[in-house]
């Protein structure tokens, strides 16, 4: 590997020696506050313990401060220098580029968002003139048999709406081991040799087409690099949390990457999505290892973003994190429950993620990646026990006057971020070219500051119990992601969902109030989340209110005040499969792929046609599937479990039999279901003549 | 109860054949009147031949076999391959919109030599030819001795559990001291 490096290894040693000397600055003041705090009381074994919960949190704590503050500064010097942007003029346009990979992982998602998506992406693409650059994979693991269908049929309407065929790729896994990493690698074996790069991107992603030449280009001139990721901003919501969680991540999204880019430079960390990786280095180095088995937490990893940083990054090849570029984004889930499914499944990865702070030959920085990382949800668990052991302190006590300096250096820690982001809202140039009401800006950073009250402990309860899960618990699975609901959670949910939480915050406070009641003020601040907890996911779900807010110009976002023509296109719906779909999914639940593709002759085509070829066939198996062909037709689809119904759909002969038969045969040979459905579908049949 | 006579029966049973080979082309998009009156002419001729040879057959079986016998032997001459023609074919004609702009070629003897360069020049495949290549992990590897690897994952795995209970016995023990 020869390359020049973008920025010398001088200036990344004394920009990481002032980040953690100013961190452990920090800290050390922290310590000694809570240390003189504890004097003051006794160092029994419990303020000690009290003490080493301390020390840990406020390192987490003072870390993410740190971060948003150089993040602040860089930003006021107008950006850090030292961006991987920087090494390309702005206005730069490559004379030619090589054929890069898109890559899109899917996995039940809606077909019609995915496939819009792709259109908009592809067409933003073909308008910077680097159209035929760019391969499309739709990289589908859809364990639902009717999600395969639809996606077959997108993929070929799009094909053609676009012209988009042998640039366009549909790939559907049989053996869907592993998860996304698995889907990733298994395109890598395959097709990874015929591309230098590939961008992957979620199912939910949108990148604008200068921004896949600029990545492109950018690893060209960089060969030294890696990966790079976007900074992608969630954006599209509705709902009330969604609108809150993107509005939080533009106005804290920018500190925390310049501050994070501040130190970690060619040393980032990876996503998973809306990022440029270097195909070779990447198969070589980053296939996911078998972790050391330790009981639950298992062998295979979930979440293999940061992990796959680390590798490529001991391989000598650098990671960074291109945080200026704008035309990334992404959607958040609807609610938090939404969330907290996908938080259940990012928490376990994460603690599996322990093994590699001792797997060899990492750098230092990939390992403190790692570990913050892990303290993203190891940290709640640890807060619990220090507000649960904090008032315990206090019983029969008082609370000290020497509390104050404690609480200011936590507000200090705690809020600082928040204002500098709202400095730099209502004082950035850019923000004013918007034409929002700098009030509004600041009004909804201090309304997402209470909001994030709210949510915080709430977030810590669950994490606990994540936490504990992960390691005491059953396993976590794959689930689909949910993306949007326009109707929310029901108040049973909720209930559900938070009941505990509220019988904990109300018996807290009460044993607080009764033992140590000069401190159930400042226990509200904690309590207050989990007391409303039901109400508040209820109704942080509402589109109501998130459209609300922004009729009142709350939580307000640039993308919304200008949306970019990739955003508005991709809300537009999808087209349907030629015109038209005979037959109508009600009625038939999970079946609705199955008897589309038998009885419908275009989609039976399509989806024949898609499937590789296979070598012969054994007699036992041939045999087999002859009886399961038989049993459908014969005793409905109701008598196959879907195991077989997915042997059925892999194996073209069957498809192609099951269809003849049905179609050669009167209608009364076969089952009721299957007499129904022909019925309907020939109801449906368009009778127009040209 | 009244039977019905075997002609109206044999009738009805033709009506059947009739109007499946019709939803079989609509299917397709082949909506032209004048192409859907010339298929099923020769579907239906060809299928009331066999069926004087064998009156057991059903019609709709005959028609539909016989629509299925002519249509892949002309996709076997659209697409010159062997592999799948019917499927291949059905989407080729789909994808180059076969029905509006040769309106009356299906089934035609001879193929419009126009429809046969687009049909051929269309890239239908879900994903290019493989290129293989290894992807394959490295084990987890570690500077520390296996031991106590091992003994790390005794005690991360129960941190939370221990967590715990070393702060509930730390609160019980300083529960029994005297608050200052």
């Amino acid at each position: 590997m020869v390359s020049r490096k973008p920025v010398d290894e001088s200036l990344i040693a004394d920009r990481r020696g002032v980040f953690f000397i100013l961190n452990a600055f920090l800290w050390a003041f922290g310590a000694m506050l809570m240390a003189a705090r504890i004097s003051g009381h006794g160092w029994t074994p419990a303020a000690m313990g009290l003490f080493v919960l301390f020390l840990l949190l406020q390192a987490q704590i003072v870390y993410g401060f740190t971060i948003a503050v150089t993040g602040w500064w860089m930003l006021r010097r107008g950006g850090d220098p030292f961006r991987i942007n920087q090494t390309l003029p702005a206005d730069f346009v490559p004379s030619d580029l090589p054929v890069t990979a898109v890559i899109i992982p899917i996995f039940n998602e809606d077909v019609g968002r995915v496939f819009q998506g792709v259109r908009v992406m592809y067409e933003s693409l073909a308008a910077t003139g680097f159209g035929s650059s760019f391969d499309f994979y739709i990289l589908s693991d859809s364990s639902d048999l009717s999600v395969w269908i639809e996606e077959e049929k997108a993929w070929f309407e799009l094909c053609k709406q676009v012209d988009g065929f042998g640039h366009i790729f549909y790939r559907k896994r049989k053996v869907t081991l592993h998860h996304k990493s698995g889907n990733v690698a298994d395109f890598c074996r395959r097709w990874g040799a015929k591309y230098p790069y590939l961008i992957v991107l979620d199912a939910d992603s949108i990148m604008r087409g200068n921004l896949f030449v600029r990545l492109v280009a950018l690893m060209e001139k960089n060969p030294i690099i890696g990966m790079i990721q976007t900074y992608s901003r969630p954006v599209l919501g509705q709902s009330l949390f969604q609108r809150v969680n993107q509005f939080a991540s533009f106005a804290y999204g920018p500190l925390f990457s310049a501050g994070a880019n501040f130190w970690q430079l060619d040393n980032a960390s990876f996503y998973g999505h809306n990022a440029i990786i270097r195909v070779q280095p990447f198969m070589k180095f980053c296939a996911m290892p078998e972790l050391p088995p330790s009981g639950r937490l298992g062998t295979r990893i979930l979440s293999h973003d940061t992990v796959e940083a680390a590798l490529i990054r001991r391989a000598g090849y650098e990671v960074w994190c291109d945080y200026d570029l704008e035309g990334s984004y992404e959607e958040g889930p609807p609610h938090l429950l939404a969330s907290l499914k996908r938080d259940r499944r990012w928490c376990h990865g994460n603690m599996q993620h322990f093994w590699f702070l001792f797997c060899r030959g990492l750098t230092l920085p990939s390992r403190i990646n790692i570990l913050v990382g892990i303290m993203a949800y190891l940290g709640s668990p640890l807060w619990l026990l220090f507000l649960l052991f904090s008032p315990v302190m206090f019983i029969g006590g008082q609370v000290h006057a020497r509390s104050a300096p404690l609480f200011i250096c936590a507000m200090v820690l705690l809020f600082v971020p928040k204002l500098l982001a709202a400095e730099r809202l209502v004082s950035n140039p850019g923000m004013l070219s918007l034409r929002h009401a700098r009030w509004k800006f600041f009004a909804s950073t201090v309304a997402e500051a209470i909001y994030s009250m709210l949510l915080a402990p709430i977030l810590m309860l669950f994490y606990t119990r994540f936490v504990w899960s992960s390691f005491f618990g059953s396993g976590v699975g794959w689930g689909r992601q949910k993306r949007a609901d326009s109707v929310g959670p029901a108040w049973s949910d909720c209930f559900m969902a938070h009941w505990a939480h509220t019988l904990l915050a109300l018996v807290a406070g009460v044993l607080v109030g009764w033992f140590v009641p000069p401190m159930l003020p400042w226990f509200m601040m904690v309590l207050a989340g989990p007391l409303v907890s039901i109400p508040f996911t209820r109704f942080s779900a509402s589109n109501g209110l998130g459209l609300a807010a922004l009729r009142k110009g709350l939580f307000v976002i640039p993308e919304e005040l200008q949306p970019p023509s990739e955003l508005r296109a991709v809300q537009e719906p999808f087209g349907a499969f030629a015109g038209e779909t005979l037959l109508k999914p009600d009625g038939y639940g999970e079946d609705y792929g199955l008897v589309q593709t038998i009885l419908d002759p275009r989609t039976n085509a399509l989806h024949i046609s898609l499937l590789r070829e296979r070598p012969k066939v054994s007699l036992e198996t041939h045999e087999r599937l002859v009886a399961l062909c038989n049993l459908l037709l014969y005793d409905g689809p109701g008598a196959l479990p879907l195991r077989e119904k997915r042997m059925l759909l892999w194996d073209a002969d069957a498809m192609i039999a099951l269809h003849h038969r049905l179609w050669s045969s009167p209608l009364s040979d076969y089952h009721q279901w299957w007499r129904e459905a022909f019925l309907e579908y020939l109801k449906r049949a368009p009778l127009q003549s040209a | 109860m009244i039977e019905a006579s075997p002609v109206i029966e044999s009738e009805t049973a033709w009506a059947e054949a009739r109007a499946r080979v019709e939803v079989y082309l609509q299917a397709l998009h082949l909506t032209n009147r004048a192409q859907q009156s010339r298929i099923l002419s020769l579907v239906l001729d060809r299928a009331a031949a066999r069926h004087a040879a064998d009156t057991a057959a059903s019609p709709v079986t005959l028609a539909m076999e016989e629509l299925y016998n002519l249509s892949e032997s002309w996709f076997s001459g659209l697409l010159d391959s062997q592999d799948r023609p019917e499927a291949r074919g059905i989407v080729s004609l789909l994808a180059v919109d076969a029905a509006e702009k040769w309106p009356s070629a299906f089934l035609t003897e001879e193929v419009p030599s126009s429809l046969q360069r687009s049909v051929q020049k269309c890239d239908l495949r879900g994903a290019p030819e493989l290129q293989l290549s290894r992807m394959v992990p490295e084990p987890f590897s570690t500077p520390l001795p296996e031991s106590t690897l091992k003994q790390l994952a005794r005690g991360f795995a129960p941190l939370t559990a221990r967590l715990f209970a070393f702060v509930l016995s730390a609160a019980s023990l300083f529960s029994s001291k005297p608050p200052r």
